[in-house]
């Protein structure tokens, strides 16, 4: 799994390649934490290059919410695969957090 | 030849993927990805069966690394075997690490919001709505033995467990 981020305007877009699973979802905290330290919450995930996503994956995407919205920002998601879309619709995580179709529409959410 | 007691007499145990052992733990993964999706070759199923297979077998595992330590608190390994009907595949994992109880599971918070909502707690509740039948059988002479049930078919909906 890889991790690229671009700052796009104001917000980063962190895009992911990859599954996000036990094993390589420590990498994406990392890069998702680094990025909150730097004060860049306002942070969009890019999932179109992922189609798998496990329980551990979804613990990273949380608690990075929780902390991007706890300093003023949010975390958005977008290009959700259906088996992607699926966990998080079976997880309750469609009701918590905004996913876009498209990249440049999430940027645009944050209305800079 | 072997029968699933899961699937009923009609069941075929598979030789391909060869049964196998998983020694060790999270970083065993691939491992456990591997066997599923030459599994799910084997079987031609669609996208949809193999997403449910691979995510609830990395859940099961998890949980068995989570609560399998034995007494000198090195991993349980952790033997993956498979079964098939016509109609469903059953995937077993079997362990020696302490039995622990499915039913003492809490139910998963999917509803909280977001300050709320903890984080973890979610890999039964995906187990058991991506799964058709999950079954647990502890302390067999084997070990403790769960199988994940699922239909070949795309389209199939979970029964309550």
């Amino acid at each position: 799994m890889t991790v690229s981020v671009q700052q796009m305007n104001s917000a980063i877009v962190a895009t992911v390649q990859g599954s996000i699973d036990s094993l390589t979802a420590p990498d994406l905290s990392q890069v998702l934490d680094d990025q909150i330290e730097e004060g860049r919450v306002q942070m969009v995930v890019n999932l179109q290059g992922v189609a798998y996503i496990s329980s551990a994956g979804l613990r990273t995407i949380l608690r990075s919410l929780k902390r991007a919205r706890r300093e003023g920002g949010d975390l958005r998601l977008t290009g959700l695969q259906p088996g992607v879309r699926q966990v998080l619709e079976l997880s309750g995580f469609t009701s918590i957090l905004q996913s876009y179709e498209t990249t440049s529409d999430a940027i645009d959410s944050f209305g800079l | 030849m072997k029968r699933s007691p899961e699937l009923g007499s009609d069941s075929t145990a598979l030789s391909h993927p060869a049964p196998m052992i998983i020694e060790g733990g999270m970083d065993q993964l691939a491992s456990l990805h591997s066997f599923v999706e030459a599994l799910c070759n084997e079987m031609q199923v669609p996208d949809e069966v193999r997403f449910a297979l691979k995510l609830a077998a990395e859940e099961a595992f998890t949980n068995i690394m989570t609560h399998g330590y034995d007494a000198e608190s090195t991993h349980t390994p952790v033997d993956l075997s498979a079964h098939a009907t016509d109609e469903e595949i059953a995937l077993v994992l079997t362990d020696r690490g302490e039995a622990f109880d499915p039913r003492s599971v809490p139910p998963a918070d999917v509803h909280s919001g977001w300050e709320e909502r903890p984080i973890g707690g979610v890999g039964w509740h995906l187990i058991r709505r991506l799964i058709d039948r999950v079954l647990y059988e502890p302390d067999t002479p084997a070990g403790n033995r769960l199988t994940l049930v699922k239909r070949r078919t795309a389209g199939s909906r979970p029964q309550k467990t």
